[in-house]
């Protein structure tokens, strides 16, 4: 038998990392006994390794939890998980669209940060019912009464009723739950009309397909349906539907308000895109419209993946094709270079996903990679009229035949005690920002806007942030459109001749300090050589920066008699094995942490 | 076929272990325990006998070989000839700390024993380098046992030279070649120093308390030693020895030509009918394990064609002469210009290697970068 439509409560935790939304879920889940604490992995919604290590959550579960509140009722609580990244902001935002609710999580000592911000003005354009959660108050450094006035001036939301909690301790979780029944709004939808259904998430499992994380807007869906989704317009039989407790269990059923899960042996994750609409095949869900706000991903940062070991490419492409199944964002595509062989050109939706899918290729799949510096997509304008996308520094046009090139550029919102607007201003200046306004949340505390190239921030942007301001700045950002810089490619040399992967897009007006400084941390990287090398950067054929590489002066093993020979020959076909795991440019041999310098090195 | 192969004996038994040193080297052994070992050496040597077997070389390595009385060498001496059929005119060398080198021992091992050539562990005549090699002999005893070794009628003298070590300069460099070429000896090994992962000094430097000799400096050292001991009448006929005419070390060709060699005592190596093996490195195992009749062996590698063509390059490489290539393709049945058709060219190309009077060896240049162009001919 279905939950009465006005039982179900779907909402979700939105924080800043480090808030204690993953502790706070876990409490939640215990205090409803959904999970036995004993059962309990630490922080459960987190499913993968790597989410586990670097403490976030990129794949978003969504937990049923039966609870009897304090009126008596039965009630079924839906906990929606969401990403907490930048990187996935499309994904927070259809999740949100699966709730009618959210508690926004503020650490009682930190504050309002960036990302709680951006979260709180995403679940505000999806007409959330907003419950906010000072979190935390067992800390010594613990200052509710603050916190709350930040979150009213910072975010005009009335935090006079805020929920003063620690999930840590499980203080105020019983307020918590009782806050969700009552005051998030129960689901609207008619159970009459003909399924509509968001998908806000999916999971490639081997065994069933694609499984759909799948919020029910109206109607229902069971076993044996014929489904289509309208954005792709495929249609499939359903296997099977089911809810997670957190683990998946199937049931007879969803119905109108529910989430769940659907599975109908959906082959990859293409095919059921996040933010796409399940409706029933045929006459039935023909005139069903779409839900709003579907978007495919789009990838917005891009770089080289090529196998150490050119016999591997075939592996790569192997697994790539698998993490695709999983990864609708993830998008690849062969390409060769002059230097690396082949490999692929892959596009990811941040930085941070970038590093995951490399992570996950050589974790899961045993590969070893060489990764080329990450680059934004260039629009360029050429001389004939036609505009061309450009994701790869080599496929740059040659200056006489651009008319201009824009860039992509983001909003950024930094937030930092008032003592780092300095560094933070040098740091804006530096990175070609430009300045909006500034604002002052709570005493002692800075808001400051800016638009920022996002060429500028995908290497080590935040790393540097961090670094100049003690670890105090929180940052957070949403890309803002193209815009025309005046941008030119600057090509590495080696012995003359370009290293097709090492070429990148840089500014004008830094290009002579770029070059320069990259020809210097190239000569300390590039073991020395038989030969002297002569390393240059130029600028459509002007060299800008040149340096030697002096060839290596002495190497020849001074001892070696009867006892010794083994031991040697291994040494030195060690040393050979060393250089077959260097990457061979003409004579020379250049190591994987070249071609990450390109934008590593410090201004 | 009659086989002919160098005999090497290791005596494990040093006074003090040298922070540099990564041989198979012990101190704090009682005598009891060297008693033991000098038994369960002749006992091993014994149980291996080959008296067809030709031996033109004997070679007494270590560690300290004079850490033993001169009695317990002739006796391991006399029981290797005793066991296999050692050439009436055989090379028969020890290692010497200059510090054990008084002229009774010194006369016991020429006239008592038959050894004829002494190689003496000076590696620098400066003491205050000296002590931070952890040597425990001064320069003045080091010139002292040259006098007594040729008082006790030794022609055949090595010095070993160390190079490139922590704090030293060119001038003292040039100090200790200047004190080695007046001391008037046919031969001389000078190593740079290597520092072997597992020694103090690997420790030292790892932590930064080494200072370190740049390659640059270390290049000029080793440019430095050529020009002065051809200066001085010597002929650099490996990387790092020099001899006078006739005075070549007989059992270190051996190595480099890649040819069969038995190695006795513990951790000594053996090359043997394509077979490498090594023996029990700890004394007190190796004991053992020869008194109860057990499996000596702790490794064994028998090589492929192309792993034995590899060392024979790089071995051969090591020599002034070069691989001899009429040799090389007598052995393998393959010639290494064709096998090697690829590497030789890029090497040549670069002015590394040169072909030359039958023999493929290394240029000047390509004697600095030695390690480069050998690994190119391993597998």
């Amino acid at each position: 038998m279905p939950v009465p439509q006005d039982k179900i409560r779907n909402f979700c935790i939105i924080a800043h990392v480090d808030h204690g939304k993953s502790t706070l879920a876990d409490r939640l889940l215990e205090t409803t006994n959904t999970v036995e604490k004993r059962d309990m992995q630490e922080q459960l919604l987190d499913q993968m390794d790597i989410e586990r290590e670097r403490g976030i959550t990129i794949k978003m579960a969504a937990v049923r939890m039966p609870y009897t509140a304090d009126d008596g009722s039965v009630y079924e609580l839906n906990l929606i998980d969401t990403p907490g990244h930048v990187d996935f902001t499309y994904e927070v935002s259809r999740s949100l669209n699966a709730c009618e609710g959210a508690l926004l999580v503020v650490d009682a000592a930190q504050g309002v940060e960036a990302q709680t911000l951006a979260n709180a003005n995403l679940a505000m354009n999806s007409n959330l019912e907003i419950i906010p959660v000072i979190n935390k108050i067992d800390l010594p450094a613990a200052d509710p009464d603050r916190v709350a006035e930040e979150i009213e001036n910072v975010l005009a939301i009335d935090a006079t009723e805020a929920i003063r909690a620690s999930a840590k301790e499980g203080i105020g979780i019983k307020e918590i739950l009782e806050a969700v029944v009552r005051k998030v709004p129960p689901p609207q939808g008619d159970p009459e009309k003909p399924l509509r259904a968001l998908v806000f998430d999916s999971h490639y499992d081997a065994f069933l397909g694609v499984v759909a994380y799948i919020r029910i807007v109206d109607g229902s869906v069971k076993p044996g349906d014929q489904i289509r989704l309208i954005a792709t317009g495929k249609t499939f039989t359903v296997d099977g539907v089911g809810v997670f407790t957190p683990r998946m269990k199937a049931v007879d059923a969803l119905y109108t308000g529910e989430t769940g899960y659907l599975h109908a042996a959906v082959k990859s994750v293409t095919d059921c895109r996040v933010g796409d609409t399940v409706t029933l095949a045929g006459r039935a869900g023909q005139s069903v419209e779409q839900l709003p706000g579907y978007k495919p991903a789009k990838p917005m940062v891009f770089c080289g993946l090529y196998p150490i070991d050119s016999n591997e490419f075939p592996d790569l492409r192997e697994a790539l094709s698998k993490m695709q199944l999983n990864d609708a964002a993830l998008s690849y595509e062969a390409e060769s270079s002059a230097a690396l062989g082949f490999g692929f050109r892959c596009g990811f939706l941040g930085l941070l996903h970038m590093e995951i899918v490399q992570e996950r290729l050589e974790r899961e799949f045993n590969l070893s990679l060489l990764a080329t510096a990450p680059s934004v997509v260039y629009k360029v304008h050429k001389t004939d009229g036609t505009v061309i996308d450009v994701d790869n520094p080599a496929n740059m046009p040659a200056p006489t035949l651009i008319e201009h090139i824009e860039e992509p550029f983001v909003d950024a919102t930094i937030i930092v005690p008032t003592d780092y607007v300095g560094a933070v201003m040098d740091m804006g200046r530096d990175r070609r920002g430009i300045f909006g306004r500034m604002e002052y949340p709570a005493p002692g505390r800075v808001m400051m806007h800016y638009e920022l190239p996002l060429s500028e921030i995908i290497m080590d942007f935040f790393d540097q942030l961090k670094s100049r301001t003690k670890g105090y700045a929180s940052f957070d950002y949403e890309l803002s459109g193209y815009k025309t810089s005046s941008l030119v490619k600057l090509d590495i040399q080696i012995n003359s001749e370009t290293v097709d992967s090492l070429s990148f897009i840089t500014h004008r007006d830094k290009s002579f300090q770029r070059g320069k400084a990259l020809v210097e941390k190239l000569k300390e990287l590039l073991p020395r050589q038989m030969f002297e090398i002569k390393l240059q950067a130029a600028i459509g054929g002007k060299i800008i920066a040149a340096e030697r590489l002096s060839a290596m002066r002495k190497n020849v093993i001074s001892k070696c008699y009867g006892g010794d020979i083994t031991r040697k020959r291994k040494l030195l076909e060690k040393q050979k094995e060393g250089k077959k795991r260097m990457k061979q440019f003409g004579s020379v041999e250049i190591p994987q942490e070249a071609f990450m310098s390109v934008l590593k090195i410090s201004e | 076929m009659r086989r002919t192969a160098g005999v090497y004996i290791h005596i494990p038994f040093c006074a003090r272990k040298c922070g540099y040193c990564d041989f198979n080297a012990y101190s704090g052994y009682k005598e009891a325990t060297k008693t033991r070992y000098v038994e369960a050496l002749c006992r091993e040597i014994e149980s291996r006998a080959e008296p067809q077997t030709r031996v033109p070389t004997i070679f007494f390595g270590g560690g300290t070989p004079t850490e033993l009385a001169a009695s317990d060498l002739v006796r391991i001496l006399q029981t290797v000839k005793a066991t296999f059929c050692v050439d009436a005119d055989a090379e028969i060398t020890t290692e010497a700390n200059p510090g054990d080198a008084d002229p009774g021992y010194l006369a016991d091992l020429r006239a008592g024993g038959g050894f004829n050539r002494l190689s003496f562990g000076v590696q620098t005549f400066d003491d205050r380098l000296l002590r931070s090699l952890d040597r425990l002999h001064s320069g003045n005893d080091a010139r002292a046992a040259v006098q007594a070794a040729k008082a006790a009628g030794f022609a055949n003298i090595s010095l070993d030279l160390m190079f490139a070590l922590p704090r030293q300069t060119m001038a003292d460099w040039d100090r200790s070649l200047d004190t080695a070429f007046a001391l008037d000896v046919p031969h001389l090994s000078m190593y740079a120093l290597i520092i072997e992962e597992g020694t103090p000094f690997f420790a030292r430097r790892e932590r930064g308390r080494l200072p370190l000799t740049s390659e640059k400096t270390e290049a000029a050292m080793f440019a430095r030693a050529m020009q002065r001991a051809v200066e001085a009448g010597y002929e650099r006929y490996e990387v790092s020895n020099y001899a006078r005419p006739g005075f070549q070390s007989r059992h270190n060709r051996i190595y480099w030509r890649n040819e069969e060699y038995f190695g006795f005592g513990a951790g000594a190596a053996s090359y043997l009918g394509g077979a490498r093996t090594m023996n029990e490195r700890r004394p007190s195992r190796y004991i053992e394990t020869v008194t109860t009749g057990g499996n000596l062996f702790v490794s064994e590698e028998r090589l492929s064609p192309r792993e034995a063509m590899g060392e024979t390059m790089m071995m051969g490489l090591r020599m002034t002469e070069g691989v001899d290539l009429d040799a090389f393709a007598r052995r393998f049945g393959v010639r290494a210009e064709e096998t090697f058709a690829k590497e030789i060219a890029r090497l040549s190309d670069g002015g590394f290697i040169e072909v030359a009077e039958g023999h493929l060896r290394l240029t000047e240049r390509g004697l600095f970068v030695g390690s480069e162009v050998m690994l190119a001919f391993l597998p």
